[in-house]
């Protein structure tokens, strides 16, 4: 029962040099460091793929059909027909327009599936337009949205694009 | 039978029941028949009412921490830092929560009307209306919503925990209590863990995707107004399973109730201080600590987040593993004092967990990668968790019982301010001069200030050949 413990100074210099050696071994430790995160691998699929196989094109009806309608001296409609050219269904499309003095982004769910093959007919159910805010158009995109192993895309590098779109006929 | 268990439950005595059915016509041994089925139905009905108490308790203690595991606080800093509040803002958040909880903490000693009033199931019931308030600051990207809302949070989490676990007491006994139950220090931080680990797995996966394209109160809901709303319905669930229990009322502590005198005693206590060396030392060792282990945990998960996110296994479960890893290491300290206390002393224990805590700061200003980190961090807490255990023995050492109860009593009032102010100032370097200068400051004063303060004492009381 007499046990004694060691010298405290000494224990405490014991101590010490094992703190100090515990902390250079931690910051030594970056030799094994690991490797860098694989994107595709924690962030799901990646874009690529999940656009492989997703196109979409303009229908011309008498004219390219994406064109604008007016219903006032100011106010319009921007109309369009597309067709689903690829393989794979569209649930949403997002349609940037710049205009003279400004731009806009719209995104929106479509409510049925765009199956492939088939036509988006929005001649009376197009995006509305204000000239006097935005001025004329310029430049109109549409980028397909996509779901791929239950994650959505928006395809930017398979998008469509009109420059100075016509007045619907 | 019936009869037989009834007269059992009211009168608990066996013999007395026996009369009472022999009474009413029953022979001898039908009666000791009747009973002994009696006793065993009885045995039956108690030991199903203690699995469901114990299956609760365990649903309770689970949810619990899954819910604040996948809205811990290092992800909510995350938020308001991604939402755009800056660092100054954020270390100031932490300083105000942890000034307040010290300072609510002493009136709650000594004065019982706010206590009374926050109940464990209040209390919980509060913390879900925060989570569904902060769900919405975090659907409106707002961060000083989400910040002021985790002022309220941590309070009302603090309340609940000093309640909670007595009132689970008095539903069920220790010795009624099974594996799960009676390990649930260490069990619960399993649970945590893995809530927080699958906190960080959701936000990793859908931070960056655009699959959660679901429009709430016109605004696009994003993966930490849904990681809080998630957190909203499992407290909410867990309160469920707790108003069973609403008859069960909270323990209600002895408190003196004479606050305005403890304060002043809290400040005398403070003048008679500066006559003691070894307590001035002790005192102003464990307050820089504690505010150098306050700053680091302030800016952690956010420095991890905005370096490593591209390494190891993702942003947020980079965060997550090395939080948990906190955790565990948090619960070693206690142990490695209790086993080498006596054999090595405790004031070596002190040095040598002051020194440890140095070395979490100290890698992360040289930032050698999420290996480095991991390991730094596991050192890190371990030495701040030893640091405390070490600590109260050498109080114990050092100072008489009944004044070591006016120091503990007293050391929340003093240092509340201290620690407003200071973490404060540690916030604004980090803001003006950026993380990893203040996690080298940090590394600095505990090396360079509470180290050799340790360490005079230790020289002092080896003069007097008193081993501590």
């Amino acid at each position: 029962m007499n046990k004694k413990g060691i010298s405290p100074l000494l224990a405490t210099v014991f101590l010490i040099a094992f703190a100090v050696s515990l902390a250079v071994v931690v910051v030594n430790i970056s030799a094994i460091e690991v490797k860098p995160v694989d994107t595709n691998k924690s962030e799901g699929p990646s874009m690529e793929e999940a656009c492989k196989g997703v196109s979409i094109d303009m229908v011309v009806i008498d004219i390219p059909y994406i064109c604008y309608k007016n219903v006032s001296e100011n106010e319009a409609y921007l109309n369009y027909v597309l067709k689903n050219e690829g393989i794979k269904d569209i649930i949403g499309l997002r349609v940037s327009v710049m205009g003279q003095k400004s731009s806009f982004t719209r995104e929106f769910d479509l409510e049925e599936k765009w199956a492939p093959q088939t036509l988006l007919d929005k001649r009376n159910d197009g995006i509305e337009y204000d000239f006097e805010k935005y001025g004329k158009i310029l430049q109109t995109i549409f980028v397909p949205k996509v779901l791929f192993k239950g994650q959505a895309f928006y395809c930017s590098s398979h998008s469509f694009e009109l420059a100075e779109p016509l007045e619907c006929p | 039978m019936d009869l037989a268990k009834e007269k059992i439950k009211q009168i608990m005595d066996v013999e007395v029941t026996r009369q009472v059915l022999n009474n009413q016509g029953y022979s001898a041994g039908e009666a000791e028949n009747i009973v002994n089925q009696a006793l065993v139905e009885i045995e039956e009905e108690k030991k199903k009412e203690t699995l469901k108490k114990r299956r609760d308790l365990t649903g309770i203690e689970f949810l619990d921490r899954v819910a604040f595991g996948i809205s811990s606080i290092q992800y909510i800093n995350i938020f308001a830092f991604i939402f755009g509040a800056n660092l100054f803002l954020i270390g100031l958040t932490h300083s105000i929560i942890n000034a307040l909880q010290l300072f609510l903490t002493f009136v709650l000693e000594h004065g019982n009307r706010l206590k009374c009033f926050f109940s464990s199931q209040k209390s919980k019931f509060l913390a879900i209306l925060v989570f569904l308030l902060m769900a919405y600051f975090a659907l409106i990207e707002s961060y000083a919503g989400i910040l002021l809302t985790l002022i309220f949070y941590s309070l009302l989490i603090g309340f609940y925990n000093t309640r909670y676990p007595k009132k689970s007491m008095l539903i069920l006994k220790v010795e009624k209590r099974g594996v799960v139950l009676r390990n649930i220090a260490l069990v619960g931080v399993l649970i945590t863990s893995l809530g927080v680990y699958l906190g960080g797995w959701f936000l990793d996966h859908y931070m960056l995707s655009a699959s959660l394209d679901i429009n709430v109160m016109g605004h696009k809901l994003n993966p930490p107004a849904l990681i809080f709303a998630i957190a909203a319905f499992i407290l909410l669930v867990s309160e469920l399973i707790l108003l069973k229990y609403r008859n069960v009322k909270d323990v209600q502590d002895n408190v003196s109730g004479r606050l305005r005198e403890k304060m002043k005693q809290a400040f005398q206590f403070f003048s008679n201080i500066k006559s003691d060396r070894r307590l001035l030392i002790l005192f102003f060792g464990s307050a820089l600590t504690f505010i150098v282990s306050l700053l680091i945990n302030s800016y952690l998960g956010v420095y991890i987040y905005t370096k490593l996110s591209d390494f190891g296994l993702g942003a947020f479960r980079n965060v997550a593993v090395i939080f948990t890893i906190a955790l565990i290491s948090s619960l070693i300290g206690p142990w490695v004092v209790r086993k080498n206390a006596a054999t090595i002393g405790k004031l070596p224990l002190l040095i040598f967990g002051s020194l440890l805590t140095a070395i979490l700061p100290f890698a992360l200003y040289l930032n050698k990668g999420f290996t480095s980190m991991a390991l730094a961090t596991l050192l890190g807490i371990l030495g701040s968790s030893i640091s405390e255990s070490a600590l109260g023995l050498t109080f114990m050492d050092i100072i008489r019982s009944e004044t070591r109860r006016i120091y503990f009593s007293s050391i929340k009032m003093l240092l509340w301010l201290p620690v407003l102010i200071l973490s404060a100032i540690g916030a604004y370097v980090a803001f003006e001069f950026g993380l990893t200068i203040l996690f080298l400051g940090l590394a600095i004063i505990q090396v360079g200030i509470v180290f050799p303060l340790y360490f005079a004492l230790l020289i002092m009381e080896t003069r007097k050949k008193v081993i501590l």
